[in-house]
C-alpha cells in the first residue's frame, strides 16, 4: 500500500498490539520530541493533545504546537518498511481533561500506517474511508539547460493536453536551425524552464518583500485568490508549500505565475515570428507587380483585413497575432478543464497576468526588462546554438530580486537588486548577441526572409486560403460580445479543430507539396524561393555579411541611405520590400530578397527611464551606439556561376543594387542624397 | 517601371512621408499621438515603434512637449 502525506483524517485502529494505557505512557515520556513534523496537524479541539511522529532533527517543531495543548512524538512507519518521516503523518488527540479516559484517544492519520515506540509495534492505524483530498501527484521533468524540473498535478494536465503539446511541433528560433543545428529546441521546452526561472525569481523576491511592497504583491495575491473555491487554495497550498519554502499567501499566486509561463508563449503560428511577419506583409506591403494576388487571394486578403480591423474595434489590448491567439487559446483550454476547478482557475488568473491587468508585479516576472522568459531564452539559445555558454550567475542573479517602486508610475515592479547589476548587465549583453549573431546573422535572415517570400506568395495565390479562413472566423466569433451557451460551445469546437493542425509540420508538409508540384508553378521568383527553400540553401549570396561591409559599402555606394534619416529609409525599405525586390531583380537580373534588420535587433529595454529602473543606465547608452553601428537592412540575390567566389563581381552587383535602392528610396522620400558618392561603380 | 509598381512604391511610404512633414514643422506630442495611434508605417512597425527608433538613432530633437526632426534630416523638398 502506498504511503504518503494528504489531508488528515480520523483513523482506526484495525489492529492493536498493545495497549492504549501503555502507548500513553510511550509518548508522555517522548513529550519535547516534536520534531521532524513536517504538517501541521488537524486538531478539532483547542485543548486537544496530538500524537506525532517524529524524526532525528527538530525543525518543524512549530507546524504543530500552534492551538495545540499539548504533544507528544511517536515514530511511525509504513507497513513492511521504515518511511522518512516527512511522508508519513499521524495524530492522535485527546481532550486534555479526558485525557485519564484512554477510550478517548483518538487517532489521525493520512493512511494506514503502523505505530511504533522503541521498537515495538503497538498497533496499526487505518482511515476509515478513502483520503478526501488525493495526494497531489507531482512529475520531474529533466531539462538540458536547467536540470530536474518539478511540475505539479494541475500543470501535467495542462502538459498532457493536445493544445499544449502542439508547442513541441513549434520551434522557438524558426530558421536559425538552419545555421546552428542544434538550435531546434521547441516552445514547450522554452515554457517549461521559464516557469521554473518564475518560480526562483518569485520566491526570491516576495521572501524579501516587507512594509509596502508585502502590501502590493498581498493585494496582488488577494486578487487572484478571489478566482478560487477555499477548497482550491486550501489544495494549492498544501502542494506548494510540499515543494518550496513559500508562505501560504503566496502560494496561489506563485502557482498562477507559473500557469502564465507555461502559457506566455501558446498562441504562436508556425515558424513563430516568421509567420506573423508573413501575414502582416500580406496585409499591408503594397505588392504591386511582384506577387500576383489571385482572385481568391484577395477576397481573403479582404476578409481578414475586415476581421482584424472589427476585432481591433472591440478590444483595446495588443494587436500582435500571437497574443490575440493566445487568447483564444486560452479560452479553449479553459472550456477543456471544466471538470477540473483549479485548472481553470489557474488559466483564468494566468490570463489575467499575461494582459498585465491591474497586476504589474506578477507580469513583471514574465515581461520586463529582465524576466524569467529572457533568462531562460538566453541561457538556452547560447547552449544549443554552441556560441555562448551563459556566464550569468543565475542563482545570485534570482538570489536578489526584489519589488521596487517605479519613480514615475508608482507601481510596484519585480527587478534585480543593484547589488547584483554586473549579472543583470551580463543578461542584456548576451541577449543582445543573441539577436546580433542568432538571429540577425546573414544566413539565418536569409532563410527566414525565404520562407516569409514563400508564405505571401502562398496566401497571395489562395494555397494558404484554409489557414485565413480560420482566422477570420476565430477573430469574427470573439467580436461577437455576448454568445448563447451552444454557440459558445460550437465555438469551443471550432477553435480545437482548426487550432490544433497549424504548427510547424503541417506548414512545412504545405511548402513542399508546392515544391513538388513545381513544374506548375508559373512565376520563376516563387520557384527560385522554393528551390532554395527545399533543395538547395546555398544559392543566395548575402551582401552584408559584417556590420563593417555594410558600413563601408553604403559610405561607398549609397550614402543616403547611412546618413539621410536612416530610421526612414529603413522603414521604406521595409514597407516596398515586395516591389523594391521586383525591380531590383529585373535591374540585376537575378532573384532578390530584402529585410529589414531593425525589428530583429533589439536590445530589450524599452526606454531610459525603464533602465534606470534596473540600474542599467550606462549599458543602455552603450547599446544604442551598438545598435546604430549594426548592419540595418541587408539583400541577398541568386548566385551564378559567374558570381561565385568572384569578389569583384560580388562588389559590383552590391553597388549596381545599392546605387539602385538608394535612387528608389530616396526619390520615394523625396530626400536628397547628402553628397555624392566617393566611388561610383562603373557598370 | 510599371505605372502599378510607381504608384505601389508611393502608397507604401505614404504614412512615412506624412510623418516626416510633420515633425519637420514640429508638432505637440499629445496631437501626434491621438493622430496616428494604431498606424503603421511599414508592415508591423506602429507610428509609435518609428518614433521610439528615431529617437535611440538621434534624429529627433525634442523638448518636453514638441517632437521635431533634427534640422539635417529634414524634408528637401515638399
Amino acid at each position: 500500500m502506498k504511503l504518503g502525506a494528504g489531508s488528515f483524517q480520523e483513523s482506526v485502529v484495525v489492529e492493536q498490539f498493545q495497549s492504549p494505557q501503555h502507548l500513553q505512557l510511550a509518548v508522555t515520556d517522548q513529550r519535547d520530541d516534536l520534531a521532524g513534523t513536517q504538517k501541521p496537524v488537524a486538531v478539532n479541539e483547542p485543548d486537544d493533545g496530538a500524537v506525532a511522529l517524529c524524526e532525528l532533527h527538530r525543525g518543524n517543531r512549530g507546524a504543530l504546537e500552534a492551538g495545540k495543548a499539548f504533544f507528544h512524538s511517536i515514530r511511525m512507519s509504513g507497513i513492511g518498511e521504515w518511511r522518512e518521516t516527512s511522508e508519513l503523518a499521524s495524530e492522535a488527540s485527546c481532550g486534555e481533561q479526558n485525557k485519564d479516559d484512554l477510550n478517548q484517544l483518538r487517532f489521525f492519520a493520512c493512511h494506514r500506517v503502523v505505530g511504533r515506540y522503541r521498537g515495538n509495534t503497538f498497533g496499526v492505524f487505518e482511515c476509515p474511508m478513502p483520503p478526501q483530498a488525493k495526494v497531489d501527484k507531482r512529475r520531474l521533468i529533466k531539462d538540458p539547460v536547467w536540470g530536474n524540473l518539478e511540475i505539479f498535478s494541475w500543470e501535467n494536465q495542462l502538459l498532457n493536453h493536445f493544445l499544449f503539446n502542439r508547442l513541441h511541433n513549434i520551434v522557438q528560433n524558426s530558421s536559425a536551425y538552419k545555421v546552428y543545428p542544434g538550435l531546434k529546441y521547441s516552445r514547450l521546452l522554452h515554457s517549461i524552464g521559464v516557469s521554473h526561472v518564475v518560480t526562483q525569481l518569485f520566491l526570491n523576491a516576495a521572501a524579501k518583500a516587507e512594509g509596502e511592497a508585502m502590501g502590493a504583491l498581498r493585494a496582488e495575491s488577494k486578487q487572484l485568490e478571489g478566482l478560487f473555491t477555499p477548497e482550491a487554495i486550501t489544495a494549492i497550498t498544501q502542494s506548494i508549500s510540499r515543494s518550496f519554502p513559500c508562505s501560504q499567501e503566496n502560494a496561489v499566486t506563485l502557482a498562477t505565475i507559473r500557469i502564465a509561463a507555461l502559457v506566455h508563449d501558446i498562441g504562436h503560428l508556425p515558424f513563430s515570428h516568421v509567420f506573423e511577419n508573413a501575414i502582416d506583409g500580406f496585409l499591408h506591403a503594397e505588392l504591386g507587380d511582384a506577387i500576383v494576388l489571385t482572385r481568391i487571394g484577395k477576397q481573403k486578403k479582404e476578409e481578414l483585413n475586415s476581421s482584424l480591423a472589427e476585432y481591433k474595434n472591440g478590444h483595446d489590448e495588443g494587436f500582435k497575432l500571437h497574443e490575440i491567439l493566445g487568447r483564444f487559446f486560452l479560452e479553449v483550454l479553459q472550456a477543456s478543464f471544466n471538470e477540473s476547478p483549479v485548472l481553470v482557475s489557474l488559466l483564468k488568473g494566468a490570463l489575467q497576468i499575461l494582459k498585465g491587468e491591474d497586476l504589474p508585479i506578477c507580469h513583471g516576472f514574465i515581461a520586463g526588462t529582465i524576466d524569467a522568459d529572457r533568462i531562460d531564452f538566453v541561457r538556452r539559445d547560447g547552449f544549443f546554438s554552441g556560441l555562448f555558454n551563459s556566464s550569468v550567475d543565475f542563482g545570485r542573479l534570482s538570489a536578489f530580486f526584489e519589488l521596487a517602486q517605479e519613480n514615475h508610475s508608482k507601481l510596484w515592479r519585480a527587478r534585480p537588486s543593484p547589488r547584483t547589476v554586473s549579472e543583470t548587465e551580463k543578461l542584456l549583453m548576451e541577449r543582445f548577441w543573441d539577436y546580433k549573431y542568432i538571429v540577425v546573422h546573414h544566413r539565418v535572415h536569409l532563410y527566414d526572409e525565404i520562407m516569409e517570400n514563400v508564405l505571401v506568395r502562398l496566401m497571395a495565390d489562395g494555397t494558404l486560403s484554409d489557414f485565413v479562413d480560420t482566422l477570420c472566423k476565430l477573430l469574427n466569433s470573439a467580436s461577437k460580445k455576448s454568445l448563447k451557451l451552444n454557440e459558445q460551445m460550437d465555438r469551443v469546437q471550432l477553435l480545437r479543430s482548426l487550432l490544433t493542425k497549424f504548427d510547424d509540420p503541417w506548414l512545412e508538409i504545405r511548402i513542399r507539396s508546392q515544391y513538388a508540384d513545381i513544374e506548375k508553378v508559373k512565376d520563376p521568383v516563387t520557384k527560385s524561393l522554393l528551390q532554395a527553400y527545399v533543395e538547395d540553401r546555398r544559392c543566395f549570396k548575402s551582401a552584408f555579411k559584417t556590420d563593417e561591409d555594410f558600413q563601408r559599402l553604403c559610405a561607398e555606394y549609397a550614402p543616403a541611405l547611412l546618413h539621410q534619416n536612416s530610421t526612414s529609409v529603413r522603414n521604406a525599405l521595409g514597407a516596398s520590400k515586395y516591389v523594391l525586390q521586383k525591380l531590383l531583380g529585373d535591374n540585376l537580373k537575378k532573384t532578390v530578397l530584402i529585410g529589414a534588420t531593425d525589428k530583429k535587433l533589439n536590445f530589450g529595454i524599452r526606454n531610459d527611464s525603464e533602465a534606470e529602473f534596473v540600474n542599467v543606465t550606462d549599458l543602455y547608452n552603450y547599446l544604442i551606439q551598438k545598435k546604430i553601428h549594426s548592419l540595418t537592412f541587408n539583400f541577398w540575390y541568386e548566385e551564378t556561376n559567374d558570381t561565385v567566389e568572384d569578389v569583384d563581381a560580388h562588389e559590383k552587383i552590391i553597388a549596381q543594387a545599392l546605387h539602385y535602392i538608394q535612387e528608389i528610396v530616396t526619390k520615394q522620400l523625396q530626400l536628397s542624397i547628402p553628397k555624392l558618392a566617393k566611388r561610383t561603380h562603373k557598370n | 517601371m510599371t505605372k502599378k509598381n510607381e504608384a505601389a512604391l508611393t502608397r507604401s511610404v505614404a504614412v512615412i512621408r506624412e510623418v516626416m512633414q510633420e515633425l519637420a514643422g514640429g508638432i505637440d506630442k499629445a496631437t501626434f499621438e491621438q493622430k496616428y495611434r494604431g498606424k503603421f508605417v511599414s508592415p508591423g512597425v506602429t507610428v509609435q515603434q518609428y518614433i521610439r527608433q528615431l529617437r535611440l538613432s538621434g534624429d529627433l530633437d525634442e523638448n518636453s512637449s514638441i517632437l521635431k526632426l533634427k534640422p539635417a534630416n529634414n524634408l528637401v523638398a515638399a
